[in-house]
């Protein structure tokens, strides 16, 4: 065969075979991949109560319900925060789960905590910060915002169990 | 060149691809000749694109729909994806196909080659059983409807008789 046509035949196969799995090889890799970049769900703002109304110097609770969605399957899911304010005006407001491993903690009116039932995490009322038990950080607090008289939350939720503050969707 | 050498060494890969693309062919091939390994090819597009299909789909009643649609909508390239493992479906039955009734024409069935037509025969049915099982998985009204139609003939009283038998009819 000509030296010549046997190159470009050769170049030829080449070029066709790495194109065509390249299309194919492309969006087989992306999808593969996808679930590793996909984004945290993020903060999602939920209306906590009337300012006016609240109650100060004690810890209030808000539970409420979203919907989560786990790729096509869609369910209810129960949400807590706990609300505390001394003068009405400033809130600090801490998301219900215990940053050990995720229990419904209480507050305990008599020594003025936050308690944890699960393995009796102790927290502040006022900062958050661990006073007792085995969680590795103080409770996560959220971010807060008046609106119309309105208090609002930035609910999220963060992983347990680890000294850092990260978010999980 | 030198990572080349390192496997080739361990590998044997310059007798692998001489196996493969640098072979002595006889002469007055056409290209009637590629559909085997046009299929083969194939093949392996549908093995590798129905891997990651798989690690999304749901093969339950409840989620197949769902989760065929999440693969079309939400998954990155996904549709790209699915597309290409529902094209290549038919391409593949298509090109199979071509390829029996090349081998057929040519005569290449017989002696030295009565077993690979047999193994192709095989070979064939199985494709078209992995068609029709491909073919209900979204589990859409199309899907669900051609199931039935399919798993109907299997009570063909037509069939079984060899006549036929209204009284032997069923749904």
């Amino acid at each position: 065969m000509n030296p010549a046509r046997r190159s470009f035949l050769r170049l030829a196969t080449a070029v066709s075979s790495a194109l065509s799995a390249g299309l194919v090889g492309w969006p087989t890799l992306r999808a593969f991949l996808s679930p590793v970049f996909s984004e945290p769900a993020g903060e999602r703002w939920i209306k906590a109560g009337e300012v006016a109304q609240m109650e100060t110097g004690v810890p209030i609770r808000v539970d409420f319900t979203e919907t989560v969605r786990d790729a096509w399957v869609e369910g209810r899911a129960t949400r807590g925060i706990w609300l505390y304010s001394e003068d009405g005006e400033a809130f600090t407001v801490y998301n219900a789960r215990c940053t050990h491993l995720g229990c419904s903690y209480g507050f305990d009116k008599d020594r003025g905590v936050f308690h944890c039932p699960c393995h009796h995490g102790l927290f502040d009322l006022r900062t958050g910060a661990v006073v007792d038990g085995p969680p590795p950080r103080g409770l996560d607090t959220l971010e807060t915002r008046v609106e119309d008289g309105f208090l609002l939350v930035a609910y999220r939720d963060f992983r347990e169990g680890v000294a850092d503050k990260i978010p999980v969707t | 060149m030198g990572l080349y050498r390192w496997l080739d060494r361990r590998l044997d890969l310059t007798s692998v691809r001489q196996a493969l693309l640098d072979r002595a062919v006889p002469e007055r091939l056409t290209w009637w000749h590629t559909l085997g390994s046009a299929t083969l090819t194939v093949f392996v597009v549908q093995v590798i694109t129905g891997i990651v299909l798989a690690t999304f789909y749901s093969p339950s009643p409840d989620h197949a729909y769902d989760s065929v649609r999440y693969i079309q909508g939400q998954v990155a390239s996904g549709g790209l994806l699915r597309g290409i493992h529902h094209w290549a479906a038919s391409a593949m039955v298509v090109l199979l196909m071509a390829h029996l009734l090349r081998v057929f024409a040519f005569g290449a069935y017989k002696y030295p080659r009565e077993a690979n037509w047999l193994l192709g025969v095989g070979l064939f049915v199985l494709v078209l059983a992995f068609s029709f099982t491909g073919y209900l998985l979204p589990w859409d009204q199309k899907a669900y409807w051609a199931t039935v139609v399919g798993t109907s003939i299997r009570h063909h009283p037509g069939r079984r008789r060899g006549v036929a038998d209204p009284s032997a009819r069923r749904g």
